[in-house]
């Protein structure tokens, strides 16, 4: 996938108010203009100017949009896969099914979709989906471990998302320390484009958000 | 026809409509308060381009009523291998006797495998009595066409016989649920086609007898005009709407096909939400009793809303038949109208 296609997926076909979350995630810490001013900023507009940003990075970190992608789905893992309950071990004669945790059965389809090479848009956006989803159980959770989580995307607020990603550290071996893993100065760099991808994504999902026939009324 | 999934082909309908070839659609007015029975005609159509235009007919009626272009297309084969367009027909599928046996033939086909499961529930209940047999799946499904046939006969089943037909339809329901819930092996597709067939069939045999019940006791009962039981029924729309249904939905759709989460969304949403629209038309339906209160303005008032109901299948041929010669639309929609006012 190239990140031009990317961009008119997740950018170009945003519904209004996505977009309006899109600006207010991005602008100003992520992306800037320095002559337009925000409110006047288009979709097509700040679609260009991601795409300049991708390129850069390309650029700047030597590996291509794929490869990014593939840090992305690492990333998310790191970050989500540690609060995800494990299958409970089957007792010694228990003859009883072992119940495996609803979170950790998606979480596993998840990983199916993760082992894929170069996924598609679609499989991304599932991949995402899923792992958003838990990672907003788990932040409702206050970091302990989930058994269940709620599968409908009305549940993932992009700001309540984003500003947990922002909040998360990894540690140092030497000196031992945590730092925090997106650091917005290091923009051009891995962490960094987890953090945009994420946003895109997210407000890609919210966008796409199926609304039941009784809400238009 | 790659966005047509509603109904399978008009072959195998032909198979089940009545002698005067049949299909009665009820179609729910834009405040999805009433509604109405659209009657259609099947004919044996010997030209393909009249025979294109009635699927056309049927999928622009659809699109009306429910999924738009966009979901269907998120659906896919999926919508084509769970008929989710007859499902989501349910309701009108159900009320009439043509419409029915669409979905008789469908769930008498999976009879067999929905009486293995019910009966493995049983057993897993540690059941003793012979419940088996009055639970019979296929069984009800004969009483609800006897009924609807009654209707259709101007000899409408008894208050008795309808409560009856109530309390059975709603103990099956509640046996399959159970089934789903408890996870027993089997058929998960049939038995989730079976909790919502059953659901509009009981919507149905319910709203009838609300009707029936109100206009015989109304006189005797000052407040509380409904059936004791009445409360125990329309608990069944609560557990359809419940978080464990929804995950359980949620967690079909995700593992047992092959939709994308996108896909999935439009699934369960689409179901939950047919749960709403039936569970709206009893409680309209009571709405509607009490503010009339006459018999006779009541049927007046049905009466009404089937021109409406005409209405749109005018509307829908004119839509459908865009590209054919203003004749072919009027024969074909003449025709409809007219099998259809002898049916």
């Amino acid at each position: 996938m190239t990140y031009k296609d990317f961009v008119v997926a997740t950018i170009c076909n945003l519904s209004e108010s996505a977009f309006e979350e899109l600006k207010r995630l991005l602008l100003g810490e992520y992306i800037s203009f320095s002559i337009i001013d925000h409110t006047d900023v288009t979709i097509d507009i700040l679609a260009e100017k991601v795409c300049d940003y991708f390129g850069t990075l390309e650029i700047k970190t030597d590996k291509a949009f794929d490869k990014l992608i593939e840090s992305y789905l690492s990333d998310l893992d790191s970050i989500v896969g540690p609060h995800i309950a494990k299958t409970p071990q089957a007792k010694k004669g228990d003859k009883t099914p072992v119940a495996v945790p609803r979170s950790r059965r998606y979480y596993e389809k998840a990983m199916a979709i993760k082992g894929v090479k170069k996924p598609s848009l679609p499989q991304m956006i599932d991949y995402s989906r899923i792992m958003m989803c838990l990672y907003a159980a788990a932040i409702q959770n206050e970091g302990k471990p989930i058994d269940n989580f709620n599968y409908a995307a009305e549940c993932l607020l992009p700001a309540n998302i984003v500003d947990a990603l922002k909040n998360e550290k990894v540690s140092i071996a030497f000196p031992p320390f945590k730092k925090k893993r997106f650091d917005a100065k290091a923009l051009y760099g891995d962490d960094m484009c987890t953090l945009i991808l994420s946003i895109l994504i997210l407000c890609s999902i919210i966008s796409e958000e199926v609304e039941g026939e009784t809400d238009h009324e | 026809m790659s966005d047509a999934v509603v109904i399978e082909t008009l072959e195998q309908m032909k198979k089940f409509l009545n002698e005067k070839g049949v299909l009665e659609i009820v179609i729910r007015n834009q405040k999805k308060q009433i509604d109405t029975i659209l009657k259609v005609i099947i004919d044996n159509l010997p030209e393909t381009q009249e025979k294109d235009l009635i699927e056309k007919v049927i999928h622009t009626l659809n699109e009306k009523v429910h999924l738009i272009k966009r979901k269907l297309k998120l659906l896919g084969n999926v919508a084509q291998l769970e008929k989710i367009g007859m499902l989501l027909n349910g309701l009108n599928l159900c009320s009439t006797c043509a419409g029915f046996a669409t979905m008789y033939a469908k769930l008498d086909a999976m009879s067999a495998e929905i009486n293995q499961q019910l009966y493995q529930l049983q057993k897993t209940a540690k059941q003793t009595q012979d419940v088996q047999n009055e639970y019979e799946f296929n069984k009800v499904l004969a009483e609800h066409t006897d009924m609807l046939d009654s209707q259709r006969k101007q000899q409408p089943y008894s208050e008795g016989k309808m409560r009856e037909l109530v309390d059975r339809e709603y103990n099956v329901l509640t046996l399959l649920i159970s089934s789903f819930q408890k996870d027993i092996s089997g058929d998960r597709s049939a038995l989730i086609f079976s909790i919502f067939s059953m659901l509009a069939m009981f919507t149905v045999s319910l709203r009838s007898f609300d009707e029936l019940y109100y206009f015989n006791n109304r006189r005797a009962l000052e407040k509380d005009v409904w059936h004791l039981s009445h409360e125990k029924w329309m608990s069944v729309y609560d557990t359809l709407s419940s978080e464990w249904f929804i995950e359980k939905l949620q967690d079909y759709g995700t593992f047992e096909t092959t939709l994308s989460t996108q896909g999935v969304d439009v699934y369960y949403t689409s179901l939950l939400e047919q749960v709403n629209d039936l569970r709206s038309e009893i409680e309209d339906n009571q709405a509607l009793l009490i503010a009339i209160g006459d018999a006779e303005l009541f049927r007046k008032y049905k009466e009404m809303s089937a021109k409406e109901v005409a209405d749109s299948i005018e509307s829908a041929y004119r839509e459908a038949g865009r590209d054919l010669d203003e004749e072919t639309v009027t024969a074909a929609y003449q025709n409809a109208m007219r099998q259809a006012a002898m049916a």
